[in-house]
């Protein structure tokens, strides 16, 4: 078993009161709640803290706690002493034969301690318990979350298969009844919960079950129509660009968006960009001269009388 | 083909006050508590899918932290207002163009 300084976890002396220890615990478990923290390392320290806390908040707990004295080093393996086996192997009953220290950690150790004092879950217990939920992040790409697909997950250890139906988008949450841990004594299975996080397409950009998509027009089709080829996530498709089409407007694709779980889809969005030539011929380099000469357009009409120099 | 027992949590998926209980981790009891503090919307007894994750996250919360309803009642409105916020952020990234070289 490894020993772990419980009052260090916390930030607090071994003479710490019962409300230094509370308050200690407040101030630290909302710092790093994985709930509310985004440092990936949030997680692990507030295990830590709770771990601690659950020891130290408890008289009976902390009393044993302290009775292990100061000997040790954090993470330095250590057993309890001699006579503690004795009473956990009296106290666990039946099957105390293959009881012992080595397979505990300190947690289990405190929390079996809280189960036989006060009369908690005990072994021989037919009670019924539910199984645990789970819950996880998985991340999908565009065209699985279109279709539907099958998602390999590791909780705890256990690998899982999820069949997640068409319709999910980027941040939803699904429910996979019975996914969860098994149920005890005949209680039922636990759930999955899954949130869903899309990866990035190099062409979708989705929002919910809408996507946007850049595309880039030469300035003649821009200026004088044209009927391009559009991708979408079930193939391409013809999109008839009108006359006098400005950078930055959007041109829908009705239902060329994601599926939705009800049936339907979203909409797609072929945002406008003009790009020109970044390198051109002789002739293509008169042509624009022509023009230049030809045109009265003036993009920059607004800036008259706007400027610093009134 | 569709798996009643897979169900996506969006708000117009209606589930059972008892049923978000049971997903949540809180108590029927505390649900309806919720919903009368006006930080859950109920109609006949039904909820909006979509509070299933916040519930859980504020369930969480209550535990770890030792939150008072009330307390429960405001982290849900943040949790709902920080979602709509995120979709917000979402659609207007996915409207910025990418420049092209």
């Amino acid at each position: 078993m490894k020993y772990k300084d419980y009052y260090a976890a916390l930030g607090v002396k071994r003479e710490a009161s019962a409300d230094e220890i509370k308050k200690a615990y407040r101030k630290l478990a909302q710092k790093f709640h994985p709930d509310v923290t985004k440092d990936p390392a949030g997680e692990e320290k507030f295990k830590e803290i709770a771990e601690a806390y659950q020891t130290l908040k408890d008289p009976e707990k902390r009393a044993a706690y302290d009775q292990l004295g100061t000997g040790f080093q954090p993470g330095q393996d250590f057993r309890p002493p001699p006579d503690w086996e004795q009473q956990f192997r009296q106290r666990a009953g039946n099957g105390a034969d293959s009881f012992s220290f080595d397979d505990l950690d300190l947690a289990d150790l405190f929390e079996s301690l809280r189960g036989h004092a006060r009369g908690g879950r005990s072994r021989a217990s037919s009670m019924q318990f539910p199984g645990e939920d789970y819950e996880a992040t998985v991340h999908l790409r565009l065209e699985d979350a279109h279709r539907g697909t099958q998602a390999e997950l590791q909780l705890d250890g256990r690998k899982i298969t999820a069949r997640i139906p068409k319709g999910a988008s980027d941040g939803m949450r699904l429910r996979l009844r019975g996914q969860g841990g098994k149920g005890v004594n005949g209680g039922r299975d636990g759930d999955l919960f899954l949130n869903v996080a899309l990866h990035p397409h190099p062409l979708f950009r989705p929002a919910g079950h809408d996507l946007y998509l850049d595309l880039p027009l030469t300035p003649w089709e821009a200026a004088l129509g044209a009927t391009v080829e559009v991708p979408t996530l079930d193939g391409a498709v013809n999109l008839k660009v009108p006359p006098n089409t400005t950078a930055g407007r959007k041109l829908r694709l009705a239902r060329k968006g994601l599926a939705k779980a009800g049936g339907g889809e979203g909409d797609l969005f072929a945002i406008v960009q003009i790009v020109n030539p970044t390198v051109l011929n002789e002739r293509e380099r008169e042509l624009f001269r022509q023009l230049a000469e030809q045109s009265k357009f003036d993009p920059r009409a607004h800036f008259a009388g706007e400027g610093s120099d009134g | 083909m569709a798996d009643p027992d897979v169900v996506f949590l969006e708000t117009h998926t209606r589930v059972t006050v008892v049923e978000v209980a049971r997903c949540s981790g809180f108590s029927e009891e505390m649900v309806r508590e919720l919903v009368d503090y006006g930080a859950l919307d109920a109609q006949d007894d039904m909820l909006p899918g979509a509070c299933v994750g916040r519930l859980r996250v504020a369930a969480r919360l209550a535990g770890d932290l030792e939150l008072e309803t009330p307390a429960v009642a405001l982290v849900l409105r943040y949790l709902e207002r920080i979602e709509s916020l995120e979709d917000e952020v979402r659609r207007l990234h996915a409207q910025i163009t990418a420049p092209r070289r």
